[in-house]
């Protein structure tokens, strides 16, 4: 597979306190990675030595197999960044902010550019207001706008919906998912679970600095069992064979057998014929969630909320 | 490096633009290039303070009396506006937004440095033509030819004046620069930067103190601006050696190009600290 982002054995200590410890993550080119983890579990400090921002302490990292230590200066076209909270230059407005953001790093702004992104992340209206009026969900959307400039094939986004209504979080997550297509790769970090399950292909999940799994979304969160709403739980239990009700019951009503699709018209065959009334069947999926309890729990005492 | 350059000049004068400092230390100056009309008005309707008006109203007088009047507050001015256009990345969080994209820490402060030297030379210049305005308004008002006789001022006097100040502010926005780095913020960039240029004239008393940059300006100063307050067989009794201008330019050039160099080292080699 043909990997955008490396890293190996990446760390970063401060004093005794290692924010990063010997992370070592494959982002597969063309894909929206999400990089989850609890607050302080080392999300930003990642993102800012994968931008060069920060010196590792140890380890190595690439970025399209550019050398993110010993190759900065090649960095700079191929990526695109919101770290933290954007942050803008206040007394100009967002054309402006734009602009000086392109030229402040040597890089030419095509005419028409700054309105074609302003456009692009909805801000077309507000273009001429100065941003110190603007709200931290307009100030999102213009970090994005900025983290385009460019057009760079890799964009880091921290927390990008953050302070956006559920409105403009949707039009962001449409707006990543069509830069996905046009063949760019997207680092998204979030502690969002339900965002990044439904925009990322690949996740990553970290704690305390360390990765606890990372992964193709649909490959961790595969069918596991048939989920089926039926009449009579302890009878359907009964009548598949299975011990009692409580261990196969996923909620109230539901019940939960192994098989894949094929099980399907056999399991209902068998219910119907036997006057047991099936209302809904579906695949049992693990959510993110899960997922993300189940790899973070060993650091919780093994506790699962 | 040299386009890149030039676009990152571009981005700090258009940031410039729009700045409330750059225009809060601009309407400082102009207040005191105002000052030849007030008295000239007041010269007009007072006999007794008519000739001293007139000096102050005439050409060149209203540039020297600018002159003093400006370089009382431009150190701590140039100081404020150049820890601006470092410090203020640093406290408004905006070189994360951009160093991803540069090629080298290198060139933005070098552009921050330049375009802080041509803003404020071009600042005090517009200062000093608003204020042959006003003399010129305010001779009209109490009745004296705006230039009354012969100038003795050659272009070797005006080149000698540009050279000092081109001089003077380098020193300061690399001392300013090299604090704000250090300290990572406008405030501590500012408050760094001036303190350091009053620790650095204290040097001139101690052992070697004859190589500290503040003394080797004072010292240009007295041979190279008019009306300077200081004279040269002071600065150099304070130093204990005399020192040629020549030695006092290359201290002094050699001081600017040694902060901006660990400047430069300092931005290159330290993280990035969250804001």
């Amino acid at each position: 597979m043909d990997y955008a982002i490396r890293t190996e054995g990446l760390t970063k200590r401060y004093g005794a306190l290692a924010a990063v410890n010997n992370l070592s993550l494959e982002v597969p080119t063309g894909s929206v990675f999400g990089f989850l983890g609890p607050n302080g579990a080392g999300k930003t400090t990642t993102i800012r030595m994968l931008l060069g921002l920060i010196r590792p302490t140890s380890g190595a990292a690439s970025v399209l197999g550019v050398d993110v230590l010993r190759e900065r200066p090649r960095l700079s076209t191929l990526v695109g960044a919101i770290v933290e909270v954007p942050a803008f230059y206040p007394y100009l407005d967002a054309a402006e902010n734009l602009r000086a953001m392109a030229l402040g790093a040597g890089q030419a702004l095509a005419a028409g550019e700054s309105d074609r992104l302003l456009e692009l992340v909805g801000l077309s209206k507000h273009g001429k207001r100065p941003v110190k009026q603007y709200s931290l969900g307009m100030k999102q959307r213009l970090g994005l706008a900025a983290a385009l400039l460019g057009d760079p094939p890799v964009l880091f986004l921290d927390e990008p919906t953050n302070g956006l209504d559920p409105d403009g979080a949707r039009e962001i997550r449409d707006l990543i998912g069509s830069l996905r297509s046009e063949g760019r790769t997207v680092f998204l970090s979030s502690h969002l679970l339900q965002e990044v399950e439904r925009i990322c292909t690949d996740v990553a999940i970290v704690q305390n600095g360390e990765l606890r799994t990372q992964g193709n979304v649909a490959k961790l969160l595969a069918s596991s069992g048939i989920e089926l709403r039926v009449s009579s739980v302890a009878r359907a239990a009964g009548l598949l064979g299975l011990p009692p009700a409580e261990s196969h019951t996923s909620e109230a009503g539901w019940l939960l057998t192994e098989g894949t699709d094929s099980a399907v018209p056999g399991l209902l065959r068998k219910l119907l014929q036997a006057d047991v009334d099936v209302f809904e069947v579906r695949p049992k999926r693990n959510s993110l969630e899960q997922l993300f309890f189940e790899a973070t729990a060993a650091a919780r005492g093994g506790t699962h909320p | 490096m040299l386009t890149a350059l030039s676009r990152q000049f571009t981005a700090e004068v258009l940031k410039a633009r729009k700045r409330s400092l750059f225009f809060g230390t601009l309407g400082l100056l102009l207040f005191f290039a105002i000052l030849p009309l007030p008295i000239a008005i007041a010269g007009a309707a007072d006999a007794s303070i008519r000739d001293w008006a007139r000096d102050i109203v005439t050409f060149p007088g209203c540039l020297w009396n600018t002159l003093k009047l400006t370089h009382l507050v431009l150190p701590m001015l140039i100081t404020v506006v150049a820890a601006g256009a470092v410090g203020g990345e640093y406290s408004g969080g905006t070189w994360k937004m951009t160093l991803p994209r540069t090629t080298s820490r290198a060139s933005p402060l070098l552009a921050k440095f330049l375009a802080t030297l041509v803003l404020t030379l071009g600042t005090l210049a517009f200062t000093f033509a608003f204020a042959a305005a006003m003399g010129a308004v305010g001779s009209l008002i109490l009745g004296f030819p705006f230039v009354a006789g012969p100038l003795g001022l050659g272009a070797g006097d005006l080149g000698r004046m540009v050279a000092y100040f081109v001089l003077e502010f380098s020193c300061i926005i690399s001392l300013a620069m090299l604090a704000s780095v250090a300290t990572r913020s406008l405030i501590g960039g500012a408050v760094l930067g001036y303190v350091s240029q009053h620790l650095l004239r204290a040097l001139t008393f101690l052992p070697g103190g004859w190589l500290s940059p503040m003394t080797n300006l004072e010292s240009l100063q007295a041979r190279w601006l008019a009306q300077s307050s200081y004279r040269i067989a002071d600065v150099e009794a304070a130093m204990g050696r005399a020192m040629s201008w020549q030695a006092s330019t290359a201290t002094v050039v050699v001081f600017t190009v040694g902060c901006g160099l660990v400047a430069i080292w300092l931005f290159e080699k330290r993280d990035l600290a969250s804001e």
